[in-house]
């Protein structure tokens, strides 16, 4: 796996809002979208595209946030991207958000988030 | 030849932008005080540009290229990304930058030997920037040199390169042209977005480390402060615990105890206020 591939993708997502709301509205899609321009510009950097181990797609796909969190994805940036997919659908409100993400987390401590 | 008048420590809590108003709530009394103590004393001492220390949460510097230490030397800077926007409900801003200090502090033509600096010519500033900025001069009219460290991806600088960065930014005021000059330094004490500590509803995640933070202010121990920083006791603090070492750079840009230092209690983890006033 590649956390920064993961990273890249979180961050790409919760920089726009519209990404954010296509994300949401077709997570599997936009990640076929996004691993179809990383493929199209290989091996040049590609801004808004990326290559994904086979965890990383079904992860992002299914919006397993526990599974990537324990990965490693950065946590800063996951827990933001988690909240701004929330926003989008109509917010959860903030304890229960909160404590909803605090338990998947919690299990696991501190995974090394170093890329 | 510049003077450092006043260095400084606060937090940017980007939450407190859209939380930290009229009528202010209880438990954000002490920090909106502790801000607008801070603004007054640096009318007060006639600050005339601030040096801002702080970390970019992986808006301007990510993955892709992530330096240690980026000092800003561009005329003017936009503030604010459109998702801090969405999450905190942020406002675009801009501030004059101060080219002459800024390259002063580079070392322009050569780096300084102490500590590797990177050139930035464009920058967007994030919160950590913008908030405190907005806090202590809501009028945006003092030219502003950003210098980001990295203390969000790993791997971080050791906490002695915080040192000598605050020497350094000490030393190379004091070799600039004519000005009044402040160093803010902004950061968290234990801190942890996204981890199993984070949101506490003002329970600190880690109130030992808060207390030893504090006390190494107070008294100036820059070496137990370097002692008690490494990345691992850090980060069992919180994941962006990392960023009181900004505060380390702040003690060593002030060289003695700090006048105030303090922990101020909120909604959110701790708040980091510490003050130097070095005309006295």
């Amino acid at each position: 796996m590649s956390r920064f591939d993961v990273d890249k993708f979180i961050r790409h997502v919760d920089d726009h809002g519209d990404r954010v709301r296509a994300f949401a509205a077709d997570p599997a899609g936009y990640v076929a979208t996004w691993l179809a321009r990383g493929a199209a510009s290989s091996p040049r950097p590609c801004p808004d595209g990326g290559t994904l181990t086979e965890a990383e797609r079904v992860a992002l796909e299914t919006e397993d946030w526990e599974t990537l969190y324990v990965m490693g994805a950065h946590p800063y940036v996951l827990f933001h991207l988690v909240v701004a997919v929330d926003l989008v659908r109509g917010p959860t409100p903030w304890p229960e958000f909160v404590e909803w993400y605090r338990g998947f987390v919690t299990p696991h401590g501190r995974p090394d988030f170093a890329t | 030849m510049a003077d450092l008048v006043a260095v400084l420590g606060t937090p940017h809590n980007p939450l407190l932008y859209r939380t930290m108003r009229d009528p202010i709530p209880d438990d954000l009394r002490a920090t909106a005080d502790n801000f607008e103590r801070f603004a007054a004393h640096l009318e007060h001492l006639k600050v005339e540009t601030l040096v801002v220390v702080g970390s970019d949460h992986l808006r301007k510097f990510g993955h892709e290229l992530s330096p240690p230490f980026v000092v800003g030397k561009a005329p003017r800077y936009a503030t604010t990304y459109e998702n801090e926007v969405r999450h905190f409900g942020l406002e675009y801003w801009e501030v004059a930058g101060d080219v002459e200090l800024a390259g002063s502090i580079l070392g322009d033509p050569v780096l300084p030997d102490s500590v590797d600096l990177t050139l930035s010519n464009e920058w967007v500033l994030d919160h950590a920037f913008a908030v405190p900025l907005r806090f202590l001069r809501p009028a945006w009219d003092l030219p502003v040199v950003p210098v980001h460290t990295n203390t969000n991806i790993p791997p971080v600088p050791h906490a002695r390169r915080f040192v000598e960065l605050g020497r350094h930014l000490s030393r190379s005021i004091d070799q600039a042209g004519p000005g009044r000059v402040a160093v803010i330094a902004t950061g968290h004490l234990s801190t942890d977005i996204g981890g199993p500590k984070g949101f506490l509803g003002g329970a600190s995640p880690d109130a030992e480390f808060d207390a030893m933070a504090v006390s190494w202010m107070e008294t100036g121990d820059i070496d137990a402060a370097v002692e008690g920083c490494s990345l691992t006791r850090l980060l069992e603090a919180g994941n962006v615990t990392p960023q009181f070492l900004n505060f380390l750079t702040a003690m060593a840009a002030a060289g003695r105890p700090a006048d105030f230092a303090e922990a101020t209690p909120s909604r959110f983890a701790a708040g980091p206020f510490a003050f130097w006033d070095m005309t006295t």
